[in-house]
């Protein structure tokens, strides 16, 4: 007997010709993942994939950094056994511990096999209510679906053991920098965009003695955080703004000043993606949620924008982001206390319908000198 | 490096670091076993506690180890029995070793008290004790702004109204650095990194050991009071260090005095908000500049080189704002701004100049 886990994509299924390269970029970050443990995976037909276990493997907690994967779908554990129903019916008992309802889905790949896979699910389904007690068989709606495959050796025995996060493998996007913050929007909005397999360069905005070492370690931490998802390293730039925000204070009339300070903020995500060869920027916007997130003032922020940039949050209220952000582990640290120095440069009466013109030569004469006055450290988080 | 953070936690003097090696090598033996050299080490261990009880006017026999000051407070607090007298009054600025301990236990009462001076008198007291009052909890010296509360004559004046009325002092900033007289205090608690030691050792007075149940059973080390083989290590470094600092506490202390004059009228000039009351040790000093939240300050001093604290976090959000600036009324623009400097008396006057310059320079940048 063999335990094993299997694993299915998630709507790679779905691509065409691209279908083998989203596979390989898939493969490549679980082989990452099953390296820790020793694991190795082999590609099996209908897009899954089999991974042998042995008893060294705390398999809870293979499964659950598995089911952290973009790219994946479902995870099923089962087991691979000789042809034969009584050690079936053994290994369907241990799958089905404390279940309620379940139906038994036969197939055979082996079509000379009798039974015929009708067959099995009677044969066997009988079997395991003679066995337990208080299971129901429930055809439309089972709480567990053991399925059996018949092969010309063996029988493989399984059942679904965590749903994973679905989305598309990490990387297989291209590359996006994500302006991220001590908050707790950023970090879902990174996350958000990971998922859909765009490989992120987060960039924070460093303001000493504004902020401190405190907050730079708080953004280490969430991108640490981050890494589970992603098997891989993620290359963090940290921008030491304090110039150019101390400038913005004293040029800038002040209801601009954090509208200004954003547009200074993509124009330097943007110099960033170019470096980087990253193709958009993501930030983690949510639509009216505080003053510079109207509709006007994105629209004056955007148009310092020469390439996408995506806002994953735009449409979601903050309890929605509250619940990803608990959900991916980040929330805790995004509220650990801390200064929040942006009070420091934050207007008592924000604009909420930015006028153009009210500050753009004022904001001319900043650009003149500091432009490309700014100095950045990267850091590669592992 | 300019280090104004002596209340925070004190460098290991480098003699003692010098003698630790020896010692360990001497003294690795447990206390409890029965042949020679752990004999000798318990002999070593013990005139560890006498020099201390010495120092403290008291029998060694009511002094006992623990591993933390904290701990001591929670011994106290949570080792007393409130079965006839459940009432606790606290001061509101007590240290949270103190003061979380308090309202967080489950089986007692509590009353706060509160002086817009900074410090508390007896009369703050009088009204709040009576037959249902078991302990009075009063620091000898605020960790945040210095202020000394004269806490024997207080113990003595609760004493002649109700001798059942028990004392505790946490006495941690003032150990070692001036003098302090337990005739009428029940219970001290005391620490080793504060005055030069190492961590991981601090003390309690305890007037009446049978008062307590300990927090920590086993083997019954510390009179039954404190289970746990004894950190020989870090007591000797606590005993060496309180001898050390006393000398050169006594020795300095009129230049200790006239470095605080020094600060306390640059920020005259300044027209910072001054939080240390007069009454204060001349080593802990807390004011405000009204200008930049406080960890701005200390962000910008610490690129500096220059190490302060400040109790409070300026985020308004923040949950642990100072508990004695807000007892004292101050506003919150001098809670938020407040920095502590405390220094000991190898700090020169060129270095408290270099740290009021450097403020002015974080200050200007931001005006």
């Amino acid at each position: 007997m063999e335990q094993f886990l299997l694993l299915s994509e998630g709507e790679l299924t779905l691509k065409g010709h691209n279908r083998r390269f989203f596979e390989n970029v898939l493969i490549d970050n679980i082989t990452e993942c099953l390296s820790k443990h020793n694991l190795s995976i082999k590609r099996e037909k209908r897009g899954r994939l089999y991974i042998k276990l042995d008893n060294s493997i705390n398999v809870n907690v293979l499964i659950d950094s598995l089911s952290k994967i973009p790219g994946l779908k479902v995870i099923y554990q089962g087991y691979k056994i000789k042809r034969d129903f009584d050690i079936a019916l053994n290994v369907i008992v241990n799958l089905l511990k404390n279940a309620k309802s379940f139906k038994i889905q036969a197939s055979r790949v082996d079509k000379n096999f009798e039974p015929n896979s009708l067959e099995i699910n009677k044969l066997l389904g009988q079997k395991v209510l003679d066995n337990m007690n208080s299971i129901k068989v429930d055809i439309k709606n089972p709480e567990i679906i053991v399925f059996v495959e018949v092969f010309s050796d063996h029988f493989k025995v399984y059942s679904r053991i965590k749903n994973a996060l679905g989305g598309l493998p990490y990387g297989s996007s291209g590359k996006a920098i994500c302006l991220l913050s001590t908050g707790i929007d950023s970090p879902v909005a990174a996350f958000l965009m990971l998922k859909r397999g765009v490989e992120i360069i987060p960039l924070y905005f460093h303001t000493p003695p504004y902020t401190g070492n405190n907050a730079l370690e708080k953004v280490k931490n969430l991108v640490r955080n981050l890494l589970k998802f992603t098997v891989q390293r993620i290359k963090l730039y940290i921008v030491n703004y304090t110039e150019i925000q101390l400038s913005i204070k004293k040029n800038i009339p002040e209801k601009y000043w954090t509208i200004v300070s954003r547009r200074f903020m993509g124009r330097i995500a943007e110099d960033i993606a170019t470096i980087e060869k990253a193709r958009a920027i993501v930030t983690g916007e949510s639509l009216g949620q505080v003053a510079s997130q109207t509709i006007s003032n994105l629209a004056a922020i955007d148009k310092v924008f020469n390439i996408p940039v995506f806002r994953p949050l735009i449409g979601m209220d903050k309890e929605e982001i509250v619940k990803i952000a608990q959900h991916i582990d980040t929330y805790d640290i995004s509220i650990r206390p801390g200064i929040d120095c942006c009070t420091l440069f934050s207007p008592k009466h924000p604009e909420t319908k930015a006028k153009y013109y009210e500050f753009i030569d004022s904001e001319k004469e900043i650009l003149k000198y500091l432009r490309n006055n700014y100095s950045f450290v990267t850091e590669v988080i592992k | 490096m300019i280090y104004l953070d002596y209340a925070a936690t004190h460098p290991v003097y480098s003699d003692i670091v010098h003698n630790l090696h020896d010692i360990v090598n001497k003294y690795h033996y447990n206390p409890s076993s029965l042949y020679e050299p752990a004999i000798n080490t318990r002999i070593f261990y013990e005139s560890q506690r006498a020099k201390i009880a010495e120092f403290l006017c008291v029998n060694e026999k009511n002094v006992i180890f623990t591993s933390s000051a904290t701990e001591g407070a929670n011994l106290i607090i949570k080792g007393l029995n409130y079965k006839n007298r459940k009432m606790i009054v606290l001061w509101k600025a007590e240290h949270a070793c103190v003061f979380k301990t308090v309202v967080n236990h489950r089986d007692v009462e509590y009353k706060l008290l509160e002086n817009p001076e900074g410090y508390i008198t007896y009369d703050d007291i009088k009204n709040n004790i009576d037959k249902s009052t078991r302990l009075v909890c009063l620091m000898h010296v605020n960790n945040e702004t210095g202020a000394i509360n004269e806490i024997n004559d207080i113990a003595k004046k609760i004493k002649e109204v109700d001798k059942e009325i028990l004392v505790l002092s946490d006495m941690v900033q003032s150990f070692a650095k001036i003098p302090i007289n337990l005739e009428y205090i029940d219970f001290a608690t005391f620490s080793s990194h504060k005055i030069g030691g190492l961590r991981g050792a601090a003390g309690v007075y305890i007037k009446d050991k049978n008062q307590l149940k300990p927090l920590i059973d086993g083997g019954g080390q510390e009179y039954g009071l404190r289970s746990g083989t004894e950190n020989v290590l870090s007591v000797y470094s606590m005993a060496q260090a309180m001898e050390v600092a006393r000398d050169i506490y006594t020795a300095k202390n009129n230049h200790l005095i006239s470095l605080n004059d020094y600060m306390r009228d640059i920020c005259k000039n300044k027209k910072y908000s001054i939080n240390s009351p007069e009454k204060s040790v001349p080593y802990i000093f807390n004011f405000s500049t009204k200008v930049l939240p406080s960890e701005v300050l200390i962000n910008g001093l610490s690129e500096k080189g220059i190490y302060v604290s400040s109790a409070s976090a300026c985020s308004e959000k923040s949950h642990n704002t100072s508990r004695i600036l807000k007892s004292m009324g101050l506003e919150d623009d001098v809670i938020n701004t407040s920095i502590r400097v405390s220094i000991h008396p190898s700090t020169k006057l060129k270095d408290l100049k270099e740290f009021f310059n450097a403020l002015d320079e974080i200050i200007s940048l931001y005006k």
